[in-house]
């Protein structure tokens, strides 16, 4: 949050400064700069190395950041864990290894129209357009922030950024020099990390690293144990070359994860590598180049396994072709083979299939004041199912003073058909109960925002955006002489607020606050008979809301705590539930941290998704952890 | 699938063309000269300012509980003229802060924090030098400036001013920085190496 707002007021200083003809007048804006923290200032981008990257942070969008910070000191152990902190996330857990994730709701275990990446790699199935949660292995002490948008960022971003995107992104190789040494442990997990970093010659810097988790079974409701206790590892590195003109970044994973399932242990495993290359050229203008080849395999015994390979190269080119515009072009190509091995309970048809996605994308953003941006763009992507679906955005943001902005969207989002809407059959060989459509169509939303951001002193800030999505031909389950069949036949809206601030009470004292309501209405189609597809769409509580308190008790000893709630779900009902989660952090030396967590402080036991039946509870856990610089 | 095999062939020439054009794109160094933009040296000085509140120095520094801090700038104006605008008018702890431009030749006493700029080349070692016999907060812009014995040194790193600290250093100079510090800085070098 703290750190939008820099980048905010950045913007205003940078805009102010371009037309100020006096530079004793820039020297003045400046002053602003000595209220910012320690925090705004590292985060407040000097030199636009990527478009992309100063795109997102002042974007006219519903953007939260969370910081390095605060995923330290929110005791998070995996991706998951640390994206509950965003208040713009609807975060469920579903048992020891998989969650449901999603932004303005929608959420399933196959939830479809949240796009992640990490370093600039979507992290996706073209099963379902979703993310295997249990694979997004991501050492967290190398993470350097993680961006949420929620609101469709299809333009820049795709046809899967539908409702949102979330973009993690680590630290570069050059902030993760020597050696880091993490060992936790408690009652439901425990775990390991080490990295080490150093110089490749001129001006290189390299870092590899290790880690692996073992995490305990969860139970039902009653303690019967469920099995999906499992251990996952994984290495990678990245290296980082150049800084002032051209910049190259060379990284890439390798992880392996074995998950107890019923009937037999389910298998996870994979490997990616990504170069990306940045140039900067004169006149605020910068290229962009990256590729990356993504190998993912994952092995369900009794349900279906799936080897996929994905080949992306993207490209684009930032530049100021005249006073007052900042204009982004950019195209892009994926090929993804994924070859999926049939069971008897379901069938992906064909079993082995090529699927290529093309696209190419323009955006301006126009000064029509030195207040008011004016920003238009479209992207045309194409996928094998549909050809060409386009993406239009129009966005307004107005800064009434220099600590404020107003701004306002229109966008068209879309979600691309993925082999579950076309290819997919239940059982797994005919007669089909249910059976992808032959003619499933790309879902569709247009939505609004208008949303307001300001930082009226500087210990506070906050953010307001509110919202209404209205979608058409969303997935529903038509009954047919022959079985089933996936069709468009639901539509419907979602309107709501998200909200949230930080105010910093002292310099020892930060409590920050979110809270989401969101309000879904979906219906059938007249004509459509579908009973299944509307209940299985979503899922979601009309409100959440946290509440954090960071808190240094004296400069080697802190103490934060979080309390989250989320309302009741629905189909299948969940009831309500609060959680609080606190730890206590100790700095015996400044090479050396302690912390101690405690998740759902005050819960003996609390369910966050699916059926009674088949849920897992999540009860108080403890987790002690230990980091060493060497 | 013809329609899809051009769609491939158009995206591809394409991406291969834009790669061609990156490749070809006549490279200028950085427009802002050796010392970066102006928004890089604001930054720069508003992190200077900030540092003050961060550390501790031993009290024999300080001829009065309301002596000003002092920071000297050498061999950047602009951070020294940031740096002026932002302390003007301002105090931290209850003390003034006070800026002056150092001459590279002049001796550093009672000074308590001392920026070096990039231009000041090969003399940085030996100012950083001078700087540890007078409890000096020495602040750098360079590669390797911790190594040589700087205790604050600024880095840009995707497009943003982060700093690097040496424990080590502050140790030398008999300063204490404070945890919070430590937490904003992208490396801290510790005291054991």
């Amino acid at each position: 949050m703290t750190t939008i707002k820099s980048k905010l007021r950045l913007r205003c200083l940078a805009i102010l400064l371009a037309f100020a003809p006096i530079p004793s007048l820039a020297a003045l804006q400046y002053a602003a700069l000595a209220d910012m923290s320690l925090e705004q200032l590292a985060d407040i981008v000097v030199t636009s190395v990527s478009r992309r990257q100063e795109r997102l942070a002042d974007a006219a969008a519903s953007i939260f950041v969370i910081s390095h910070e605060d995923i330290r000191r929110s005791g998070a152990t995996s991706l998951p864990e640390a994206l509950r902190l965003a208040p713009n996330l609807q975060v469920a857990r579903i048992d020891s290894h998989q969650y449901a994730i999603t932004a303005r709701g929608f959420n399933s275990s196959t939830a479809n129209k949240l796009l992640v990446l990490i370093d600039g790699r979507t992290v996706y199935t073209p099963l379902f357009s979703g993310v295997f949660w249990d694979a997004q292995q991501v050492m967290l002490e190398d993470v350097e922030r993680i961006e949420v948008i929620s609101g469709p960022g299809g333009t820049l971003w795709g046809a899967n950024a539908v409702n949102g995107v979330i973009n993690v992104i680590t630290r570069s190789a050059q902030d993760t020099q020597g050696t880091l040494v993490v060992a936790g442990a408690g009652n439901r997990k425990r775990g390991a990390a080490a990295r080490t970093g150093g110089k490749l010659g001129e001006n290189g810097h390299y870092r590899v690293y290790g880690q692996g988790f073992d995490r305990a079974h969860s139970e039902r409701a009653g303690g019967i144990a469920v099995r999906d206790a499992g251990r996952t590892g994984q290495v990678g590195f990245r290296a980082d070359f150049g800084e002032q003109v051209d910049r190259f970044t060379l990284q890439g994973d390798a992880y392996r994860g074995r998950i107890e399932q019923v009937p037999a242990e389910k298998e996870i495993s994979g490997v990616n590598l990504l170069a990306r290359w940045d140039r900067r050229l004169a006149n605020g203008s910068a290229l962009h180049v990256q590729t990356y080849y993504d190998h993912t395999e994952r092995d369900h015994p009794g349900t279906f396994s799936e080897k996929l390979d994905i080949f992306d190269i993207e490209f684009n080119h930032a530049l100021q072709p005249a006073l007052g515009h900042k204009l982004i072009l950019g195209a892009g190509y994926r090929y993804a083979r994924d070859r999926v091995g049939n069971s008897a309970v379901l069938a992906f048809l064909p079993a082995e299939r090529n699927l290529e996605k093309g696209n190419i994308f323009i955006q301006d953003e126009i000064a029509l004041r030195p207040d008011l941006d004016l920003t238009l763009g479209l992207k045309a992507e194409s996928n094998p199912y549909t050809g060409f679906e386009y993406l239009p955005n129009l966005r307004l943001a107005w800064r009434p003073n220099h600590n404020s902005l107003l701004w306002g969207a229109l966008s068209r989002a879309v979600r691309a058909p993925a082999r579950i809407d076309r290819e997919f059959f239940v059982p797994g060989s005919p007669p089909y109960q249910i059976a992808g459509g032959p003619n499933f169509r790309s879902e569709l939303a247009n939505v609004f925002e208008i949303g307001y951001r300001a930082q009226p002193t500087s210990s506070v800030s906050y953010s307001v955006t509110a919202f209404h999505h209205d979608f058409s031909r969303l997935r529903s389950v038509e009954p047919s002489p022959i079985g089933e069949m996936l069709e468009n036949r639901i539509g419907g809206t979602m309107t709501g607020i998200e909200t949230w601030g930080s105010y910093r009470v002292t310099d020892a004292w930060r409590l920050s606050a979110g809270l989401v309501a969101m309000n879904q209405r979906l219906r059938r189609d007249p004509g459509s008979a579908d009973l299944r597809g509307l209940p299985a769409l979503a899922n979601d509580p009309k409100r959440t809301w946290m509440l954090r308190s960071m808190f240094d008790i004296t400069p080697r000893h802190e103490f934060d705590l979080t309390v989250r709630h989320v309302g009741d779900l629905p189909n299948p009902a969940v009831p309500a539930y609060t959680a609080v989660d606190a730890q206590l952090g100790w700095r015996p030396d400044p090479d050396v941290e302690i912390s101690l967590s405690v998740q759902n402080l005050f819960d003996s036991e609390h369910a966050e998704f699916g059926s009674l039946a088949a849920r897992s509870e999540f009860e108080r856990s403890i987790f002690l952890k230990l980091l060493w610089r060497l | 699938m013809k329609f899809r095999s051009q769609t491939r062939r158009r995206v591809l020439v394409l991406l291969l063309a834009s790669v061609v054009i990156a490749a070809a794109s006549p490279v200028r160094a950085a427009p802002e000269g050796v010392n970066g933009n102006g928004l890089e040296r604001g930054v720069k000085a508003a992190f200077l300012y900030k540092f003050l509140g961060y550390i501790e120095w031993p009290p024999t520094v300080f001829p009065r509980p309301d002596s000003p801090f002092v920071i000297g700038v050498v061999g950047d104006d602009a951070v020294a003229a940031e740096l002026a605008h932002i302390a003007s008018g301002r105090t931290v702890n209850n003390r003034p802060v006070t800026v002056m431009r150092v001459n590279e030749k002049e001796p550093l006493s009672g000074i308590h924090m001392l920026f070096i700029g990039r231009s000041v080349g090969a003399r940085q070692q030996q100012l950083l030098e001078m700087g540890q016999k007078y409890s000096i907060l020495t602040v750098t812009e360079t590669e390797d400036a911790l190594a040589q014995g700087s205790v604050i040194n600024f880095r840009l790193t995707e497009g943003r001013v982060r700093f690097e600290v040496s424990l080590a250093a502050a140790e030398k100079s008999d300063l204490k920085l404070s945890s919070r510090m430590l937490s904003v800085a992208s490396l801290v070098h510790g005291s054991r190496r």
